[in-house]
């Protein structure tokens, strides 16, 4: 890898200068060019990296030694320009540069989209700010015919440029010492400043293509998942490897082998025994052991029954994302989508919303317009489930049939389907056009699905897990203070008379409000006892699926849309809920369906 | 003098949406009536001069531009602007090399300057 201009400056010693803060370091860039790889190649940190545009929604920072002395590197969410019309995310980038406190830009650029990079640049040059251009990803622009003259950009902009491949680590040398010559770049803009044309003649000067013949596959591939013909039936192959890897593999076996064999045998068994031994006090050991036990209860839904279905779904989900299938769901539910008052874009935070509601209501800024973001947010809250309530619901209808399954899936697409179309005709504003670039198809790379998948673990085991544990304190709170049979009594004729469920379920709903694959695990438990029948098992988890996902998301709602919004859709979609679980107990019964 | 030449090179424009698959043209302008529209498709590359090849037509309008690849509803592609006959033009041009594409674009590039120029 080269480093162009960078070097003869850099040869000069650099004074150690004594600076009231460290020197901050921004990676900015159009979205999906590899700003997180670089991030991380930098600060050794970790931020998410996937394969579509969108996957930074705010602002990640890390530590990393330039030359002598340790600065801050911050992350931004991609953007395409910083004029003009900007989506959320990209006024979080734009915020950023304009607020003073950035020091150095890093531009990074796919190699292959020289123009585009250099609108871009166009407009960054605008903030005055010392910058460095790096072109990244040049192995693959290569592979398709690409060179882009680094020597020569650098002498047009003025600024060192360094060409890398991130992902191997290529080029951060370089672009360390690049980082001690940054300056500020000087763009050749002419009379009226024009600079789409700038841009486009710059890009024709300096880029190089040769005709290539790369990927064959490649090309087939990608014209075949978004081709109607070919790309539903794959979706449909897709979702039945993603349903017997989660559903089967994760849901059923390892969850059999962990909670009957790890738990049940050893675990439970062990614990009660330490606990009748060390414990004399009988609160104690019911509050270890008990029915609401810590161990009994908390640890065994934490882990037992939703970890590994967990676990399994981000292995997969992770693969999809690395790999640039997602955004080419886009294409077809782009005409789905407007009915609802939103656009193709708006799949990405919905099949986010498969892996973690929280993190794609966040992903919702990606989105054009404000009313397009509150209809996004209320329907990731109303109906999409995340993936620890997927297993939950796989574990528990996939044992009863496929029609209870259909049924459940069915309702709530409907039940999204007529909530969407309203809401875009009851809330003021506008959709945007839909226009997303689709990245391309790439295999995904092992160690970036190995570490992301790991991250989303340690993650889930850290946020998950202790609001587990304290939705188990707080039932062994109510249970021993005698709260928890006077709540089942009170949600007793809506629980009973209205969904037609067992009183005992009342706690579950109590645990669904904290979370609801919490509450879903607790279904679980309960149909395993076989307190549920098969259309109780669809009724109560329907409702569930129903509900606001929960407490993190909830707070996540607050912080995207404000409290008054926020608390108008948690009312609205219990509400929802509840309704829809009261009719089709109804359904049920007046048309005797079994399963 | 102008006047003519703008007229003569939007009248060889065609709308995007009635490229056929594997349809290529080259850019002419991004209609403004909706500016906001107008401010995106510049953003992701699509300006006076960028080549397009149509991929696909239908559920989604799905095209190539330089080497992104990019979605958007039919009502989009359809303020796009496009000269036509990029086809034979951009093919051979490849063959011969660089040099002559080079030389191709600093000429046109004087009518597509003139011509987004005027737009604003």
């Amino acid at each position: 890898m080269s480093c162009h201009v960078a070097a003869e400056r850099a040869a000069t010693p650099s004074v150690l200068t004594l600076r009231a803060r460290p020197l901050e370091i921004v990676l900015v860039g159009n979205p999906n060019v590899g700003k997180s790889v670089i991030f991380g190649r930098l600060t050794g940190r970790y931020a998410t990296v996937s394969n579509y545009p969108g996957t930074t929604v705010g602002l990640t920072s890390g530590h990393a030694l330039v030359g002598a002395e340790v600065c801050d590197i911050v992350d931004s969410p991609g953007v395409n320009a910083l004029e003009g019309e900007l989506s959320e995310d990209e006024q979080v980038t734009r915020r950023l540069l304009a607020s003073g406190k950035a020091d150095v830009v890093v531009q990074v650029a796919d190699a292959r989209n020289l123009r585009r990079a250099l609108m871009l640049t166009s407009q960054i040059a605008g903030f005055g700010l010392p910058m460095v251009v790096v072109l990244n990803m040049v192995d693959e622009a290569r592979r398709h015919g690409i060179d882009v003259d680094a020597a020569g950009l650098a002498a047009e902009l003025g600024v060192p440029v360094v060409e890398t491949v991130a992902v191997d680590g290529q080029g951060l040398d370089d672009l360390r010492v690049a980082l001690l010559a940054a300056s500020p770049a000087r763009v050749p803009l002419n009379r009226l400043g024009d600079r789409a044309a700038w841009a486009h003649e710059a890009a024709a000067r300096l880029r190089r293509a040769r005709p290539s013949s790369v990927g064959r596959l490649h090309v087939f591939l990608s014209r075949a998942v978004r081709q109607p013909l070919t790309g539903l039936p794959i979706l449909a192959f897709v979702l039945y490897v993603v349903y017997l890897f989660v559903g089967v593999f994760g849901a059923q076996t390892l969850v059999g082998l962990v909670e009957r064999r790890l738990f049940g045998q050893v675990i439970i068994p062990a614990a009660t025994a330490l606990a009748d031994r060390f414990l004399p006090w009988a609160a104690a050991r019911d509050f270890l052991v008990g029915p609401y036990g810590l161990v009994t209860m908390g640890l065994t839904y934490a882990i037992a029954i939703v970890l590994p279905v967990v676990a399994t779904f981000f292995l997969v989900f992770g693969w999809l994302e690395d790999s640039g299938y997602i955004p080419r769901l886009a294409v077809f539910a782009d005409r789905i989508f407007r009915v609802m008052g939103l656009n193709g874009k708006a799949v990405l935070p919905m099949v986010l919303g498969l892996g973690c509601d929280t993190m794609a209501t966040m992903t919702t800024r990606i989105l054009g317009t404000p009313k397009e973001r509150l209809i996004a947010v209320l329907l990731l809250a109303l109906g999409i489930p995340c993936s620890a309530q997927l297993a939950t619901i796989l574990g528990i209808l996939g044992g009863i049939s496929f029609w209870a399954l259909a049924t459940l899936f069915g309702v709530v697409v409907v039940q999204m389907f007529v909530v969407g179309f309203l809401a875009a005709r009851v809330l003021p504003g506008e959709r945007s056009d839909f226009i997303m670039e689709l990245p391309p198809l790439r295999l995904p790379v092992m160690r970036n699905l190995a570490l992301k998948t790991l991250l989303r673990i340690r993650w889930y085991l850290w946020e998950a897990v202790p609001l587990f544990l304290v939705g188990t304190v707080l039932l062994f709170a109510l249970d021993k203070t005698g709260l928890l049979p006077r709540i089942v009594e009170a949600g007793r004729p809506v629980v009973t008379g209205l969904l037609g469920l067992p009183a005992e379920s009342a706690q579950v709903f109590i645990m669904g409000f904290l979370r609801r694959d919490y509450g879903a695990a607790g279904l679980f438990q309960l149909a395993h006892a076989g307190q549920l029948s098969a259309t109780q098992s669809v009724v109560a988890l329907t409702v569930m699926t129903l509900f606001v996902p929960c407490v993190a998301n909830f707070m996540m709602m607050i912080k995207e849309q404000g409290l008054r919004p926020a608390l108008a859709i948690l009312v609205f979609v219990t509400t929802v809920a509840l309704a829809t679980g009261t009719a089709l107990n109804y359904a049920f019964r007046g048309f005797g369906v079994q399963y | 003098m102008r006047f003519e030449a703008s007229v003569s090179s939007i009248e060889r424009a065609r709308r995007l949406t009635l490229l056929e698959v594997g349809g290529r043209g080259v850019v002419r302008r991004v209609l403004r009536d909706n500016p906001a529209r107008a401010d995106r498709l510049s953003a992701l590359g699509v300006t006076p001069g960028a080549r397009i090849r149509v991929l696909q037509r239908y559920p989604g309008f799905v095209f190539e531009c330089d080497e992104s690849e990019l979605a958007v509803e039919p009502s989009v592609a359809h303020a796009i602007l496009v000269e036509d006959g990029g086809e034979t033009t951009e093919s051979r041009i490849q063959k011969i090399g660089f040099r002559r594409r080079e030389a191709e674009r600093s000429s046109r590039g004087i009518l597509t300057r003139w011509a987004s120029g005027s737009m604003r």
